[in-house]
């Protein structure tokens, strides 16, 4: 190696032409990325400050469209909703996955693997095709879900049709559906825990939560904070959810932005407005996601 | 002696005392799991049983967990309300198209990030690890046009090839390829192996086991996906399997037969369920892989 550092180096040009195999073989990537993502991005700016059906004539309208989203009601309708979808679920569901991820753990207890299978299953499943499902296990008349309740005799619950309980709807279809891939992430962290810290906690003398709380959780912290910000960002783009669901109903309670964005750019043909969006879409996440990363490294500071 | 076994005894005495507080809580905490297990698997149980289930049942003031009257109604009547043999097709060919694609490009990338040198290539790994943090949703809209320009709207290039090339699977195959000894690769340069040749007879070959966790997961990922089918495939013939089924409701309202979405359902969502209880192992690495190691 060093004497090769000190054999004077070939010009650049030649170094990359004798490599020019290896730019062949990571092509694919750079080409998809530019095609599908970089020149996206660039292309919905350009867009973003036109008007523009999908067919025929673009015409420039300067900042119009985002003007236009400064006072959208519906837009910060959508923003709020996804808000409170995004804060519904996702702190029930670390505290729910990081338990099951505990509890699954112990070495002590019988058929683990099992459970862990049985809680990951949603996963798996097209939750587009379970949306159908929980559509009717939710119907308000004749939904399982209901009737198990008036067994309890609990009144009939408006599961779709209000605008309060739709959001918990999907609130708990999400936890149905996702709580075990965090669950699976998590395990997969504990596994990499030094035994040690929690013998030497034993030997202080601690118990089951001190151990969870001062060894586990610190122990988690990038783990945790990986799945915490993957799903705050899946969660500012649900959709899938909403469509099939509820359709962003009743009355709009829940539309989510991308959902919004979709009716625009695919049923209303605003495609420069569905751009502009887009574009505000990519700053609250990024902001959002600065702004927790600097949170959690406070945190541990 | 007498003293030491009392101590035995003792010890023996409280240790059964403390066990069965043991086995409270250990019969507890199954009872919870179970009962968790339970709400995890009853929609799938549900949406299995609903596709066997009358209408009259399906919608009656009862209920019952096994269907009274067991009917495959459903199943004739969900391949007459769609194109279904053509929908699994096209799932099949798509998920399996993207997965083989996906498997070439993944390869062939983490190949050349983990054993090949060339100019700009720790500047171009950190690009594609960036990448991985672009939000795919702010891209949807630009995507579409740009397909469309080519095209490929409706069409199962369309539907394919866009993210093949994605940069989870070439991070995670860059990870395995870095544990392959250079010493074999060197062999083979020796012998007058090229680059490609390297890559096709001995990285491909060792790489068994990481090809395996991008199959599965691609091939589950693709076949489940939903929003950009939606958006790129058009008429019915098109459709995939998810595609198809979901369209039913949203295409005949109040007149949705829900039987057969039910059963149209069990056909998309069980066959992968069995495919990954096959596959798990691989399955769970990768997806761990990621996290963990990143």
């Amino acid at each position: 190696m060093s004497v090769a550092a000190l054999r004077a180096r070939p010009s650049l040009w030649r170094r990359m032409w004798k490599a020019r195999w290896a730019y062949l073989f990571i092509a694919p990537f750079f080409v998809n990325f530019f095609v599908f993502e970089f020149f996206p991005i660039l292309f919905s700016v350009f867009l973003s400050l036109r008007k523009w059906s999908g067919f025929g004539e673009m015409q420039y309208v300067g900042l119009a469209n985002f003007r236009r989203v400064l006072s959208d009601e519906r837009f910060w309708n959508a923003m709020r909703n996804t808000a409170v979808l995004w804060l519904g679920h996702i702190f029930i569901m670390m505290a729910a996955a990081l338990l099951l991820a505990v509890v699954l753990n112990s070495k002590l207890l019988r058929g683990r693997t099992i459970f862990r299978t049985i809680y990951y299953l949603p996963n798996i499943t097209a939750i587009a095709v379970m949306a159908l499902a929980f559509t009717l296990i939710y119907d308000t008349n004749f939904g399982i879900l209901n009737k198990l309740l008036a067994a309890l005799h609990v009144p009939a619950i408006p599961w779709l049709s209000s605008p309060g309980w739709a959001k918990v709807s999907i609130v708990l279809f999400n936890l149905w559906g996702a709580t075990g891939w965090f669950m699976v992430i998590i395990f997969a962290g504990l596994q990499r825990i030094n035994p040690d810290l929690y013998e030497a906690a034993s030997v202080d003398g601690a118990n089951a939560w001190h151990k969870l709380r001062y060894v586990t959780i610190p122990q988690l912290r990038p783990v945790l904070f990986f799945i915490f910000i993957i799903e705050t960002i899946g969660s500012f783009e649900m959709f899938t959810e909403p469509y099939l669901l509820t359709q962003g109903g009743p009355r709009d309670s829940t539309t989510t932005v991308a959902l919004y964005i979709y009716l625009h750019a695919f049923k209303f043909f605003n495609m420069g407005y569905a751009a502009a969006l887009s574009l505000v879409l990519f700053v609250s996440i990024a902001g959002v996601s600065l702004f927790q990363a600097r949170f959690w490294k406070d945190e541990t500071a | 002696m007498p003293s030491s076994t009392q101590a035995t005894i003792r010890s023996s005495r409280r240790r059964s005392s403390k066990g069965r507080a043991h086995r409270v809580i250990g019969v507890a905490r199954y009872v919870v799991l179970g009962l968790i297990a339970i709400a995890f698997l009853f929609p799938l149980w549900w949406m299995v049983v609903g596709g066997f289930k009358t209408p009259g049942e399906l919608f009656g003031s009862s209920y019952s967990l096994l269907p009274k009257r067991w009917t495959l109604d459903n199943y004739r009547l969900a391949f007459e309300a769609m194109p279904l043999l053509r929908n699994i097709f096209n799932s099949i060919f798509i998920a399996g198209g993207y997965t083989v694609l996906a498997l070439l490009f993944t390869s062939l990338g983490g190949y050349a990030f983990a054993k090949l040198e060339f100019p700009g290539r720790d500047a171009l790994f950190v690009v594609l690890l960036a990448t991985m943090m672009v939000p795919g949703f702010v891209t949807l809209v630009p995507s579409f046009v740009v397909v469309s320009r080519l095209g490929w709207v409706n069409s199962y290039w369309g539907a394919i090839l866009p993210g093949t090339a994605h940069a989870f699977g070439i991070f995670l195959m860059r990870q395995y390829i870095k544990g392959v000894p250079d010493e074999l690769l060197e062999a083979a340069r020796i012998d007058g192996a090229g680059p490609f040749a390297i890559y096709w007879r001995i990285i491909l070959p060792v790489s068994k086991p990481a090809l395996a966790t991008v199959a599965i997961i691609d091939f589950i990922g693709s076949w489940n996906d939903f929003l950009w089918p939606l958006i790129i495939l058009r008429t019915k013939e098109m459709f995939t399997l998810v595609l198809a089924i979901t369209n039913l409701p949203a295409s005949r309202g109040f007149n949705t037969p829900w039987g057969a979405v039910m059963a149209g359902s069990t056909i998309a969502v069980i066959p992968l369920i069995t495919l990954f209880l096959v596959l798990q192992k691989q399955y769970v690495a990768g997806l761990t892989a990621g996290a963990v190691k990143g």
